[in-house]
């Protein structure tokens, strides 16, 4: 279980988060949305230690992570797909999938992830040789999904999956959320977009200013007039 | 034909030192985004250490060898502990960068200056004689040179692209964040990549001196042909660097027989200014998204 | 921020003018001249470098640029200096803006490298220059003057003007004149938006980038004009001494003046004066050492670079800005929305009392402490425990059949989950329960140790599951309030219940009611649903001696809390204020807890107790144990289920 206890964080002199709370277990999907600017990605690059918290607690498992490198976190079985991909430009589609696997050193599990993302997300079997700068955005998408999945961690951390793609393209990369979510792992989701969400998330928290202002079920923010028009917008 | 030989000699000679040199610096640029301007102190430092391993200490060639690429190694980790390290993480990280090696450089030609003097020694770590081919005269240290070069060249190329470690220094030169994000020890990458970028500046500064002569004051030129090196051929590829180096080494060569020396360095920094404006990533390069 | 710039460089202008007139000395005026000369430089360099970002080393090419051009407009086309002056100065821009275009486009280090390369290579063709390009009597001349220099070009006549004596003064002012202009300029280009769109794109490029600032532009804009003063500055250093020579291009100097920049602070408006003058005073000091200076310029580099990236003046401004006012603090912002559906609350009457039938005994049984009841709207199903037999029941009041799933451990508390089982508290912690096979994984318990038991448990209509505990001597206050999020997250709430019992919401979600058995008090917490968190408890309804004790209880559309009366026979509808409305007796001692049902949430359905009661009064309650359901004209809000 994900526990992130009153962090505060910022950058330089900027504050963006401001004591926010939530939790995350095994086998479930937790949305974090609210308009961009306020918090969203601050609060993944927390928990994957990009940026460290000034105030507040973040644990893993009861184990308290926010103070760690990164890829001792990574090692803990946290993968975080930023948003932007960051795919390395120069190699091959297989080259960044095999980048993924970094940490795995059994040549066999490594085989078998590989098998299984390529399952997952066949298009980058057909594409393996391809160089990742020459793929297209959707492809990138799905090669970064791919690539944090051969981490073979149990929590993902996913900023924005549907950010730039088209409709189908998002329908299918929900698919492979809800798929995931179904195998157990724990889902910290980041989203704009919001229309989507209440498809595979249990829980949504809603993000402004860099606080929490509210915590329920998707459904019941489409039930929620005042919250449509504050915060979702659209 | 004489003629030929002669710049082609050279300019081979040339341009082996200088590919050693640029894939250091090449290594160093393309993964921590680092401009080391103490790429010259580095060629001097090893250039001086297989010396004082030959002449002072007397030891054999093969142990003085191993003696120079030690002292490169420490000379990396050194440069790595000593400052690098300091200056990560900071908004200015490539100001400070440049400006702490600067004065890195500035230390060296100090100390080497204090410790050996300025009499410029000649290289003892190396070949003696060669051979002749119609009227010119090929000496063996060129050609072992040469062949040295490439087969540097050849390992560094087979570390990169078939390791595990190799796949992880370019995936941190490609996308240092991303890397992390995969438990890349980011740190650990650039300590490597400093040991090996001290070495291979540490033997191509050997090499160089036994062409030329020790000097406190020998690293400047030829450091900023490797940086010429590692602009034209663009950041992170070896081949490219190789191709590169080799053409600049003719190039220079050519130039200087035929206009005389002091040409040289004047001609082949305006063809590089040119090379620039019409494709600003280097020859062999790839688009170099803007820092 | 001007106004400060102004006064301080008034003042400086001020002590140095004085300076020459309080210590005449040939030996000051010198140093103080040529101090005048590097810090004009540094003071241009500061802005390409350090404002505008741009990484050239070629600043003292510009500068020996000015220089020569000076030079030999006064050597071979015989201009005086005077005039020569402002052609080199603009023969340094034109020098520059061909610089720029060439290596500017680049970014970053590139522009170190090039800009590099163009100072070596005008030092080496300078040096190599041993052509001969006049005779001056038996001597041949050099078009750069080569590796002696350029010389006999004239100079700026002070000596004629001002006499001997004074001659020093007329440098030391003209030097002193160009700095003073020098560094106004700079303060005007720092202050300037030209200057805030400097420090946007140092920032954040990117973000720059796309706000339209161009950089090239800019940059090439900045880099021409400070070549400026600094080929000024190099004619003033020709004129001075009569001599230009390629040591003006030298390592060394070069290191010296970006030293200078780097001590006294890049990007600041008085760095490169506090440099120049910090430096100047060490490479005094240094020349006592003078094998050594190369080391000690590096070290000083070096140790700034790491320790003292924003230098001197980056150092008082920081002290500055740590004995000055703090800032405050952003409020907390409420939000929004109310959290019960709309339809709902529009179904509500507003009537004192409500219409009740007398409960009837929709499911005779004799359990021994009947409670929990939950209504499955999707089911249209009253699950309910029985705590000590232990299990689950799910009762279908349209068949009138009741299943039981029996467990291996008592079971307290009980709330449906969305994806089917229930989550419950047991002896052992909470956990999870599938009620079709009876199985139960327990995933957290926060007892840890405390001589306590569960007791009571509802989810908020946010997904989280709340429960309390009762001390199991039933009289020590050691009991408490726990919340479970749907990560199974465990916190605990509050503490110092006796014997928690029933729990609600008001309607709005903004008042949570919470009931300790052991005292007689139903309390109200202020609730905020969204983080889920509860303050300013107060006792919000106090059963009297005679009533029996608060048990389980619900809250209906209009805010009411029906509770069931342990011991008294009764259910009790309050109001939102705490008052009691009406009261509908019982035919048990002990009903425990009551939850609305039926297909439109208008059943009161009420569970009860055989458990610690005597052959006589089970013989006058003889249904106790059994689920009664009252018909109401309001409606209740709805059991939320558990999110995971």
């Amino acid at each position: 279980m994900l526990e992130i206890e009153n962090v505060s964080a910022g950058y330089g002199n900027q504050r963006v988060l401001h004591g926010v709370s939530l939790s995350l277990g095994n086998g479930q999907l937790v949305a974090v949305l609210g308009p961009n600017g306020h918090g969203k990605t601050t609060l993944l690059r927390c928990i994957s230690g990009i940026v460290r918290p000034t105030t507040g607690h973040i644990r893993l498992d009861d184990e308290e992570i926010d103070k760690l490198r990164i890829d001792e976190i990574v090692h803990r079985g946290i993968v975080h797909i930023p948003q932007g991909d960051l795919i390395f430009p120069q190699m091959s589609v297989l080259e960044n999938l095999l980048m993924g696997a970094y940490l795995e050193t059994d040549r066999a599990t490594t085989k078998r992830r590989l098998e299984q993302v390529c399952e997952l997300l066949p298009r980058l079997r057909e594409r393996q040789n391809q160089i990742a700068n020459t793929l297209s955005g959707g492809e990138r998408r799905m090669l970064a999904i791919g690539r944090g999945l051969m981490i073979g961690g149990k929590t993902l951390l996913i900023d924005e999956p549907s950010l730039g793609l088209a409709p189908l393209v998002i329908d299918q990369i929900y698919q492979v959320l809800a798929d995931l979510k179904a195998e157990g792992r724990a889902i910290l989701l980041v989203e704009e977009n919001a229309s989507r969400v209440a498809d595979v998330a249990d829980v949504a928290y809603l993000l402004d200013d860099g606080r929490v202002v509210w915590q329920g079920l998707p459904q019941q923010m489409w039930d929620n007039a005042e919250l449509i028009e504050t915060y979702l917008g659209a | 034909m004489t003629i030929a030989l002669a710049i082609i000699v050279s300019g081979l000679t040339l341009g082996s030192m200088y590919a050693v040199s640029s894939v250091s610096l090449s290594l160093l640029w393309g993964t921590l985004g680092v401009l080391n301007m103490a790429q010259g102190a580095f060629l001097v430092i090893g250039a001086y250490a297989a010396f004082t391993a030959t002449s002072m200490f007397g030891l054999p060639a093969p142990i003085a060898i191993l003696f120079t690429v030690l002292v490169g190694a420490l000379t990396g980790l050194i440069s790595y502990f000593g400052l690098v390290r300091f200056l990560m993480n900071r908004p200015g990280f490539e100001t400070a960068v440049i400006i702490g090696t600067f004065g890195l450089s500035l230390i060296v030609e100090n100390l080497v200056l204090r410790v050996y003097g300025a009499y410029p020694f000649s290289q003892p770590l190396a070949v003696a004689g060669g051979f002749n081919v119609g009227r010119s005269y090929v000496p063996y240290q060129n050609v072992m040179i040469f062949l040295g070069s490439i087969l540097i060249m050849i390992v560094v190329a087979l570390i990169l692209n078939r390791t595990r470690m190799g796949r992880a220094i370019r995936a941190t030169a490609q996308n240092g964040a991303a890397a992390q994000l995969m438990g890349v020890p980011v740190r650990l990458i650039f300590l490597q990549v400093f040991l090996i970028a001290g070495v291979l500046a540490a033997i191509s500064g050997t090499m160089l001196s036994s062409i030329t002569t020790l000097s406190p004051t020998m690293g400047y030129d030829p450091m900023l042909k490797a940086f010429i090196v590692c602009v034209v051929a663009g950041l992170g590829n070896v081949y490219g660097a190789l191709a590169a180096s080799f053409l600049i080494g003719l190039i220079e060569a050519t130039v200087e027989f035929y206009l005389g020396v002091k040409y040289g360095f004047p001609v082949l920094l305006l063809l590089i200014i040119l090379t620039l404006i019409w494709r600003p990533a280097g020859i062999f390069g790839y688009r170099q998204a803007a820092r | 921020m001007i106004k400060r710039d102004i006064v301080i460089g008034v003042i400086l202008l001020a002590i140095a003018a004085a300076v020459p007139f309080l210590w005449p000395e040939r030996y000051v005026l010198l140093e103080l001249t040529l101090f005048f000369i590097y810090a004009t430089v540094v003071t241009q360099w500061n802005l390409v470098f350090g404002v505008a970002g741009v990484f050239s080393l070629a600043q003292m090419a510009i500068f020996a640029m000015g220089g020569y051009a000076t030079g030999m407009l006064g050597l071979y086309l015989g201009w005086s200096l005077w005039a020569a002056m402002p052609v080199g100065a603009v023969a340094a821009v034109i020098f520059s803006v061909i610089i720029g275009v060439a290596c500017l486009r680049l970014g970053g280090a590139y522009v170190a490298l090039l800009t590099f390369a163009i100072a070596e290579a005008m030092y080496l063709l300078i040096i190599t220059d041993t052509e001969c390009f006049f005779m001056e009597g038996v001597t041949c001349r050099n078009f750069t003057g080569g590796t002696r220099g350029l010389v006999n070009f004239g100079n700026f006549g002070f000596q004629q003007l001002l006499g001997y004596k004074y001659a020093a003064f007329g440098n030391y002012f003209l030097a002193l004149a160009i700095l003073a202009l020098a560094t106004a300029f700079s303060v005007f280009v720092i202050r300037s938006p030209l200057g805030t769109a400097f420090a946007a794109l140092r920032d954040n490029t990117t973000y720059a980038v796309a706000r339209g600032i161009g950089r090239f532009k800019y940059q090439l804009l900045v880099f021409a004009a400070s070549a400026l003063f600094t080929g000024l500055a190099g004619a003033v250093y020709a004129g001075y001494f009569s001599v230009m020579g390629a040591d003006t291009l030298n390592l060394t100097l070069l290191l010296l003046l970006l030293s200078m920049m780097v001590v006294g602070g890049l990007g600041r408006v008085w760095g490169p004066i506090a440099g120049a003058a910090t430096l100047t005073l060490v490479n005094e000091g240094l020349n006592e050492f003078v094998d050594w200076r190369l080391l000690g310029l590096g070290l000083i580099l070096i140790l700034f670079i790491i320790f003292w990236p924003a230098g001197i003046v980056g150092a008082i401004e920081a002290a500055f800005a740590w004995l000055g006012p703090k800032r405050v603090a952003p409020q907390l912002r409420r939000s929004p929305g109310s959290s019960v559906p709309a339809a709902t609350a529009r179904r509500v009457q507003r009537k004192a009392t409500v219409e009740a039938a007398p409960p009837e005994p929709v499911l005779r049984i004799e359990a021994i402490l009947g409670e929990g009841p939950v209504w499955s709207e999707d089911e249209q199903a009253l699950y309910w425990l029985d705590i000590f037999l232990p299990a689950v029941n799910r009762f279908d009041p349209a068949v009138g059949i009741n299943k039981a799933t029996p467990l291996d451990r008592p079971i307290y508390a009980m709330a449906l989950r969305t994806r089917g089982g229930a989550i419950g508290a047991f002896e052992d912690g909470i956990g999870f329960v599938d009620i079709d096979g009876g199985t139960i994984e327990i995933f957290g318990d926060p007892k840890a140790g405390s001589p306590v038991n569960f007791n009571d448990g509802k989810c908020d209509r946010r997904g989280r599951f709340w429960t309390g505990t009762m001390a199991k001597d039933w009289s020590s206050p050691i009991g408490g309030l726990y919340r479970v999020e749907p990560s199974q997250r465990i916190t605990q709430m509050d503490r110092g219940i006796i014997l928690s019992n029933g729990l609600g919401w008001s309607p709005d979600d903004r008042t949570m009611y919470f009931t300790d058995f052991g005292r007689r008090v139903i309390y109200a917490y202020d609730f905020d649903p969204d983080i889920g968190a509860v303050s300013k408890r107060r006792p919000f309804i106090e059963i009297p001696q005679d009533a029996g004790f608060p048990d389980g209880m619900t809250v209906d559309a209009e805010g009411c809390l029906w509770v069931a009366h342990w011991d008294g026979w009764r259910v009790t509808r309050y109001g939102p204020d705490g008052k009691p409305r009406q009261t509908i007796r019982m035919p048990v001692k002990r009903p425990t807890s009551c939850t609305f049902g039926g297909p439109d949430l208008s059943v009161l359905y009420v569970t009860s107790a055989r458990m610690g009661l005597t052959e006589s009064e089970l013989a006058a309650a003889p249904l106790s144990g059994s689920v009664f359901a009252i018909r109401t004209d309001t409606v209740g809000l709805g059991e939320p289920k558990f999110p995971a």
